[in-house]
C-alpha cells in the first residue's frame, strides 16, 4: 500500500555513499536546491567526509520523520526529539562538534548548526573560568603575565 | 576551536554565551578577545540576544529580560550601581542609553556612563550646564568610531553644541546657533 518513496545516494568526499528518502535530503536547504536543480540519483558532496556525513544523515532521518509523524502523535514527540538530540550531542567529542558546524553550515541545516553551537556554548559555560576554557577546548593563551593579570582584573566580576 | 571553525561559525557559538561566561572567554586568549570586544560582535550579539529592560527607582536599577525563556518578570536582577544611588540619583535623573550602555545624569550634574556587560564605568564632568531641562543625546557616531554625547548651552544670544568624545575624554564645541529659538521648551 505504501508509496514508493524517492530515494537518493549522497556520497562523501572519501567516497562513502549513503541511501536516503528525499525527504530526509530536503532537511538541508543546500541539498533541496541542488536536488531539484540537478536531477541526477547521486551527489557527491565533496565538504563533508563519510564520518560526518554519517552524523547529518542520522540527525535528519530522526528529525524528518518526527515532523512526519507529528501530526498523529502525541504531543510528546517534541520531548522524545529533544531526549534524543541531548543523548546524540551526549556521544561526541568536540571534534565531531566541530566538524557537524562546519558540516551544518555548508549544507545549510539551521537547527543542526543551532544544536551544534548550542553544545559548544553549554560546553564553555560549564568551565569555571579561563583556564580550564583553555583546556577544554584545546586554546593556547598568547597572554604575557602582566596582560593576563589586567583582562583579569577587568574582568574579575564574571569570576565569582 | 580556531583551528577547526572560521571566525564566522566561532562567532555563531560565542553569541550564545551569557555576558558572564563571555567576560571569562575574555581572558582566553587576545584572539578571542579581540573578536567579543570587536564592535561587529557587538552588534550580532545584540541582534540576537533578548530584548532587555532597564528600569530604576528609589532602590536601584533593574535589568529584566524581556525575553528571556525564564519568566524573570517578577524577579529583575538588580544592578551593580557603581556609585552612591542615593546620593547621586534622584527624581529627575535621566536615564539614555546606546547598545546597552547608559548614560545616567547625576544629582552633582556630571554624568555617569555605565556598559552594563563589563561594568566599567565613566564619569563625564559637566560641560557648563545647571538646569535639569537640558537637551542631552547619547549615540554612536560609526564615522569616528565612537559614542558620543551632545548637549546645548545657551548664552543670550546664541546656543553652541558641545559633544564629548570619549576617545579625547573631553567636551568640545561643536555648531553654534545664533538666537536660539526653543519656543518648544519650556524655560523657567
Amino acid at each position: 500500500m505504501e508509496n514508493e518513496k524517492k530515494m537518493i545516494t549522497l556520497k562523501s568526499s572519501d567516497d562513502v555513499t549513503f541511501e536516503v528518502e528525499e525527504a530526509v535530503v530536503l532537511e538541508s536547504q543546500f541539498l533541496s536546491h541542488l536536488v531539484q536543480d540537478c536531477p541526477a540519483p547521486e551527489h557527491k558532496i565533496k565538504e563533508v567526509t563519510g564520518k560526518i556525513l554519517s552524523k547529518v544523515v542520522e540527525y535528519c532521518e530522526k528529525h524528518v520523520v518526527v515532523v512526519v509523524d507529528g501530526g498523529d502523535s502525541s504531543s510528546s514527540s517534541g520531548d522524545d526529539l529533544k531526549k534524543w538530540d541531548d543523548k546524540f550531542i551526549k556521544e561526541m567529542d568536540l571534534s565531531t562538534v566541530y566538524d557537524l558546524i562546519a558540516a551544518a553550515n555548508y549544507l545549510n541545516i539551521q537547527a543542526l548548526l543551532d544544536l551544534m553551537c548550542q553544545r559548544v556554548a553549554d560546553v564553555i559555560t560549564a568551565c569555571k573560568d579561563h583556564k580550564e576554557i583553555r583546556e577544554t577546548l584545546g586554546i593556547v593563551s598568547d597572554y604575557t603575565a602582566e596582560e593576563e593579570a589586567e583582562v583579569l582584573k577587568e574582568n574579575e566580576w564574571a569570576f565569582d | 576551536m580556531s583551528e577547526y571553525l572560521s571566525e564566522e561559525l566561532a562567532i555563531e557559538i560565542l553569541t550564545r554565551l551569557t555576558i558572564k561566561d563571555l567576560a571569562r572567554f575574555r581572558c582566553v586568549c587576545k584572539t578571542w578577545r579581540d573578536v567579543i570586544n570587536s564592535r561587529g560582535f557587538a552588534k550580532r550579539y545584540r541582534d540576537i540576544s533578548p530584548v532587555k529592560f532597564v528600569t530604576f527607582y528609589d532602590k536601584g536599577f533593574y535589568l529584566l529580560d524581556v525575553e528571556d525563556k525564564y519568566p524573570v518578570i517578577e524577579t529583575p536582577r538588580k544592578l551593580d550601581f557603581p556609585l552612591d544611588h542615593q546620593s547621586m540619583i534622584d527624581e529627575s535623573t535621566c536615564v539614555l542609553h546606546c547598545d546597552g550602555t547608559l548614560c545616567v545624569t547625576l544629582k552633582n550634574h556630571t554624568l555617569l556612563v555605565w556598559n552594563l556587560s563589563t561594568t566599567r564605568f565613566k564619569i563625564v564632568p559637566n560641560p557648563g550646564i545647571y538646569r535639569d531641562s537640558n537637551i542631552l543625546g547619547f549615540g554612536y557616531d560609526p564615522v569616528s568610531n565612537d559614542y558620543r554625547i551632545v548637549t546645548f548651552i545657551d548664552q543670550s544670544d546664541s546656543s553652541t553644541a558641545q559633544v564629548f568624545e570619549f576617545r579625547t575624554g573631553s567636551w568640545r564645541d561643536s555648531v553654534r546657533i545664533p538666537c536660539p529659538d526653543w519656543y518648544y521648551r519650556e524655560r523657567i
